[in-house]
């Protein structure tokens, strides 16, 4: 356990934070915000550095758990792998920052970049370090997003410019992200079945003698190595942990997802055989192909030069698009062996590099070209690790490195020399060694080591890579050697192309009339990696090996290859080939770098013509769509009758219509009315009368409730149909009876016969099919019954079968007292067993309430479609003024100066308010008898609120029933007064203030109850107090229930009742 | 009993979505209101038992002896002659949907006096642009 670790993973994100503070951009200079930047890296890989020593043994570990129970954890592991990685990132970053900087100039854009190149930076270190393989997948995405986010940084340029960088971002992020989806189904595959394994192993555990005498091939290819090399690496050798014990050494069970347990040696030989192997590699090689530009999905890094030189430097050459390949480094372990993996990493890193090699000669645009030569490169890497027998590791971790140093400071100074010539187009350029000697100096460096001459680390790489591609062991063909050979002659032609012809050749050598020198230190980031190019291609050995010997289990590392003589050094005759045949190729470029084939598709087509396509599919799709809602809903709720349908009769035994008692009857008598007033609300023409209907049909309903018995229900559903039924007269009043008229004429005079038979056929399969699953509930309710009384009687005394059997009712009905002290059991349950329902219920019930006023404020016709929103009445409504000020006049015409003018506000007079029924022609409800009526209402009503808020837990009421009482109350008020009266008279009721309350109220109950009895919401019991009244902190939660629903009716009715602009035709 | 219940709900629900498939807005809503009622129904329908008494649970034998019955031996749970409360979970369950549900239907006819004000019809079909 190493905390160090996290710290250093935390550090590039909390940079990224710093530099996303806007204080930041203007309090520091460009100097200092540079240095910053890439003193932090500097940091990070001085740090990473102190671990080489003690790196050569067990991988140094931290795991917090997150989520046991899913085998999720927040872990880091660093072995020799991800330390390697881990340098490259924070060292070229060191170099990437430096250069940043200066490059981009203006502060803004500096902390721009280095938000985004922070967060990078970050997520890859947590990649490449990551000990889950869910958190690693975290990171794989965040790494894409950044990159997204890198690519399009100039997208919000206007013109081509911005166009091009956001297509090409939304690519990258298309085909990565696709890639990731293949990932993540993967990894999860390969978690899953190494916890399969490992259950297997514990139940059913093999004899250790098996376990360790499959040693000789059980081994991973660490091991291997070590047998071959003949070198004894101590510490290494042990045998691994046994499966069995690993799984009870720890407790959890779902240790798969663990990256040491993945690499666990004796983990290997099962997986290969598990059948899901298959499936694993190649979800997996999809995901890190689509990552590290492999062909097919080659296409997207090109694309991706639109980023700022030092992202494309940092991203797409030196770490991102090596994530692909840090994985399958990292999974070859337990992976490799396979003629899938051989075939599919060699035959795909093989065309890509061909593909590659061949598509960079002939771009004239230097990113392009170093686009293409990364490709190339990541197919020579990626062929490497799928070489059988791990011979190819160590070309694959020497050319990781190699390529990071000269790549990275090849985009650089493509930057720069972008920055100082205003282009990067090989055509216009020419003459540069004279004007910049030390980009030249630089630029020469680094093109010796990408063309692979001694004594560059880029020979070593190309060395051990002809090396290792040679026909001999499992590799038996001679395609490999011959692609490499080929790519290899093709890579040192592009190292020419860029470097003789930017910088020596003088055919197009120009005035550069805006020329502008780079910033001295704008060369340092660059000099810092081609001298690192240059050193550890002198010191292969002892600066590598500490790294690599551990990785590889020891190998030998040279500069120069011990053997000489071209007869007996068979990669040493073709190296000299290499650089023979490379220049003669490039000085014959006059001849090839014309003709068709320079325009030759490479890719991107295909990707428009998927997306094209799929555009196209959508299209026909959305033809299917007649626009009518109401018929996809009937689509949706087929569906899910016919789902019903399928559910299966099991228990089915006819139907029992007999009534038992007179309860019963009167049930049924309730049902009927429930249902004529329904049928009624269907027939009546008139959408008032319908609505009216529908207030029977729900007090009736109620009236079932009171029989059940249910009395907390049915007391709320009373009040809640007034209420609703009040709602939607006052609605219906507000849309026009011209509007009304309308509709209900297309309704009724409907010649279409079809349409109302269809209707009724849906309606009826839809009726029948919900019928029968409640009958089939009902039934199997009864079953169940009987089942648990059969099971108390079979086992008696046997306690634990009936628990299982019992319906969760009879659990509350039990404890409700003893957990809650609250005597009626649905208060307990809405308070406490289920008050997180409750809870979120009120959240929904004031979220609907302010909907209402959002849509009820909101401007009609042209204004709307002007964008102008009237905030005026909004907050008007909201209640700090009565009506629309002065603010809201440029959007609202006041509302006196409307027709209805006789409703002045600041006028008080019995008659002269407007209540709602006189704006809307309905017949006049303000007479002395109903306002009288009214304003005795209000105080009883809140009285009758506090008596159930205090009592609601030993009586039917609760505070929604409260809520509702007053809300009520409030109602009348408005339907009586209208809206300008009731709100003077009422002006000490805020409406959005008592929803804040209340919910405020409502979470603070749960979190002080979180802190006081270390559960949510759990309810804390004092005791009866005065009046019998029970003190508990659902006194609390219930006041805040009370709070937000009065508070959401309140605004519901003020929204309703605000005379708004009345355009409506008054008939 | 039950099955009646359940056939009524049936028929409840098959009424609800008659009128969702009207042109006319507001009996859309109405229809939106008749399946909040059915499937409130259908809660209280698959309670587990049906109850004989109120859901509440006194401590102390003076207010109901029978719940003290169903409070002692869990075999007398469910016994016939004992009195049955109602299932306490549907109920709890029922009384937040029917708040909400006011709640959502108090949207919902907001929206409807919005396409009103926006599109001077309440005919469904007539509004066919629902994207400004």
């Amino acid at each position: 356990m190493d905390s160090a670790l996290a710290i250093i993973n935390l550090i590039p994100f909390l940079l990224s934070a710093f530099m996303a503070v806007p204080a930041v951009r203007e309090q520091l200079k460009q100097r200092e915000l540079t240095w910053l930047a890439a003193g932090t890296m500097g940091v990070l890989f001085v740090w990473l550095l102190t671990y080489i020593p003690n790196i050569d043994g067990e991988p140094v570990e931290l795991v917090i758990d997150w989520v046991p129970q899913a085998g999720l954890s927040l872990s880091w592991y660093l072995d020799p792998l991800s330390l390697m990685f881990g340098l490259i990132i924070t060292g070229v970053g060191i170099a990437v920052f430096l250069y940043a900087g200066y490059y981009l100039e203006k502060p803004k854009k500096i902390t721009r970049f280095y938000a985004f190149l922070g967060t990078f930076a970050g997520a890859m270190l947590a990649l490449v370090m990551a000990g889950n393989i869910i958190t690693l997948f975290i990171a794989w995405e965040l790494t894409s997003i950044m990159s997204y986010m890198l690519i399009g940084f100039y997208g919000g340029d206007e013109g081509e410019k911005g166009a091009e960088a956001r297509y090409a971002a939304s690519r990258a992020l298309v085909i990565t992200g696709a890639g990731g989806l293949a990932l993540l189904l993967g990894l999860l595959l390969l978690g899953t079945a190494t916890n399969s394994i490992i259950s297997d192993e514990l139940t059913n555990p093999a004899p250790i003698e098996e376990q360790i005498g499959g040693e000789g091939e059980a081994r991973g290819a660490m091991d291997l190595l070590i047998v071959e090399e003949g070198d004894d690496h101590g510490s290494d050798d042990e045998p691994a942990t046994p499966i069995s014990e690993l799984a009870e050494a720890t407790a959890q069970p779902l240790l798969g997802f663990q990256l040491k347990t993945v690499l666990n040696d004796n983990l290997r030989d099962p997986l290969q055989d598990h059948p899901w192997y298959a499936a694993i590699v190649i979800l997996i090689m999809i995901g890190c192909f689509s990552k590290s530009a492999q062909f097919p999905f080659h296409f997207w890094l090109p694309g991706a030069m639109t980023a700022p030189s030092p992202a494309s430097a940092y991203l797409h050459s030196a770490t991102m698009v090596k994530a692909g390949i840090y994985l399958l480094f990292r999974l070859y372990d337990p992976l490799h062996g396979s003629d899938l993996w051989t075939v599919g990493l060699m035959g795909t890193g093989l065309t890509t590099m061909m593909i590659g090699a061949l598509f960079a000669i002939r771009k004239r645009d230097l990113k392009g070209l170093l686009a293409y030569s990364t490709i190339s490169k990541l197919g020579v890497i990626v062929a490497l690790i799928g070489v059988p027998e791990s011979h190819g590791l160590k070309a694959a971790a020497v050319s990781i490195i190699a390529h990071a140093l000269y790549k990275g400071t090849f985009f650089l100074l493509a930057g720069t020399i972008e920055h100082a010539t205003g282009t990067r187009n090989l055509d216009e350029l020419g003459g540069l060694r004279k004007r910049m000697p030390a980009v030249f100096l630089i630029a020469a460096t680094v093109g010796i080591s990408m063309a692979g001459v001694p004594p560059m680390v880029g020979f070593a790489a190309k060395e051990f890579l002809l090396d290792e591609l040679l026909p001999y062991g499992e590799v038996t063909t001679v395609i490999p050697i011959v692609i490499a050979f080929t790519a290899s002659v093709l890579t040192v032609v592009a190292a020419m192309l860029y470097v003789w012809d930017a910088f020596i050749s003088t055919k197009n050598e120009q005035d550069y009339h805006h020329f502008h020198a780079p910033h001295p230190l704008m060369n340092a980031g660059p000099a810092l990696l081609a001298a690192a190019s240059v050193i550890l291609g002198l010191g292969i050995d002892p600066l590598l090996s500490p790294i690599l010997d551990p990785l590889l289990g020891g190998t030998s590392l040279y500069i120069i290859p011990p053997e000489l003589n071209p007869a007996e050094n068979t990669a040493w005759a073709l190296s000299i080939g290499v650089l023979v045949l490379g220049p003669l190729l490039f000085s014959l470029r006059g001849y090839w770098l014309t003709g068709p084939w320079i325009n030759m598709p490479s890719g991107a087509q295909i990707y428009a013509g998927i997306i094209a396509g799929v555009e196209w599919t959508a299209d026909q799709l959305l033809k299917s769509q007649n626009g009518k809602v109401r018929y996809y809903l009937v689509i949706i709720l087929g569906s899910i009758s016919g789902l019903m349908l399928f559910g299966g009769f099991d228990s089915f035994r006819g139907l029992d219509l007999a009534l038992d008692s007179a309860e019963e009857v009167l049930d049924v008598l309730l049902l009927i009315l429930t249902i004529g007033s329904t049928l009624a609300a269907i027939i009546l023409k008139q959408q008032m009368l319908a609505a009216l209907a529908m207030g029977v049909s729900g007090y009736a309903i109620g009236g079932i409730f009171l029989l059940d018995p249910a009395p907390d229900v049915a007391l709320v559903q009373f009040l809640v149909e007034t209420l609703a039924t009040v709602l939607i007269v006052l609605m219906i009043a507000r849309i026009a009876v011209k509007q009304r008229q309308h509709a209900m004429d297309v309704l009724w005079e409907e010649k279409d016969r079809f349409g109302l038979i269809r209707d009724i056929v849906i309606s009826a399969i839809i009726g029948v099919s919900v019928g029968l699953f409640i009958l089939a509930a009902v039934d199997d309710r009864a079953a169940r019954i009987e089942a648990i009384n059969a099971a108390d009687i079979q086992v008696a005394g046997e306690v634990e079968i009936r628990e299982i059997a019992r319906p969760i009712a009879v659990w509350h009905l039990e404890n409700a007292y003893n957990e809650t002290g609250v005597v009626d059991v649905v208060a307990a349950i809405v308070t406490d067993f289920r008050g997180m329902d409750t809870l979120l219920e009120i959240t929904v019930f004031a979220t609907a309430a302010l909907g209402v006023l959002t849509i009820m404020t909101q401007p009609a016709g042209e204004e709307l479609l002007e964008g102008k929103r009237i905030t005026g009445v909004m907050r008007a409504v909201m209640g700090d003024e009565i009506i629309a000020t002065d603010d809201a006049e440029n959007d609202t015409d006041p509302p006196e100066t409307k027709d209805t003018a006789h409703k002045k506000p600041g006028q008080p007079g019995p008659n002269d308010y407007g209540a709602v029924g006189d704006q809307y022609d309905v017949p006049r409800l303000s007479t002395p008898l109903t306002r009288t009526i009214a304003t005795l209402v209000l105080p009883f009503s809140l009285i009758i609120s506090v008596y159930h808020l205090l009592y609601g837990g030993d009586g039917p009421g609760d505070g929604f029933t409260a809520g509702v009482v007053s809300g009520l109350a409030v109602a009348l008020w408005y339907v009586v007064f209208g809206y300008y009266e009731a709100r003077m008279r009422l002006s000490w009721l805020r409406a959005g203030r008592l929803i804040i309350v209340g919910l405020s109220l409502a979470f603070a109950n749960a979190l002080v109850n979180l802190l006081v009895s270390g559960s949510f919401l759990r309810i804390i019991d004092i005791g009866t107090g005065p009046g019998d009244i029970h003190l508990a902190s659902t006194l609390f939660f219930e006041l805040a229930i009370f709070l937000t629903v009065f508070g959401g009716v309140t605004l519901i009715m003020q929204s309703i009742a605000y005379p708004t602009d009345i355009k409506k035709d008054l008939v | 009993m039950d099955d009646i219940f359940a056939i009524a709900t049936g028929i409840l629900f098959g009424l609800g979505v008659f009128q969702l498939l009207r042109r006319d807005l507001i009996k859309v809503a109405l229809g939106f209101y008749i399946l909040y009622a059915a499937i409130n129904l259908f809660i209280l329908a698959v309670g587990v038992f049906d109850g004989e008494t109120s859901a509440y649970v006194y401590p102390d034998k003076d207010h109901y002896p029978e719940a003290q019955v169903f409070l002692g031996d869990d075999h007398e749970t469910l016994a016939p002659e004992s009195e049955t409360p109602s299932d306490p979970v549907v109920q709890a369950l029922i009384l937040t949907a029917i708040v909400i549900s006011f709640g959502s239907y108090a949207l919902l006819l907001g929206l409807i006096n919005g396409a009103s004000d926006r599109f001077g019809t309440i005919d469904a079909d007539e509004v066919d642009q629902l994207k400004l």
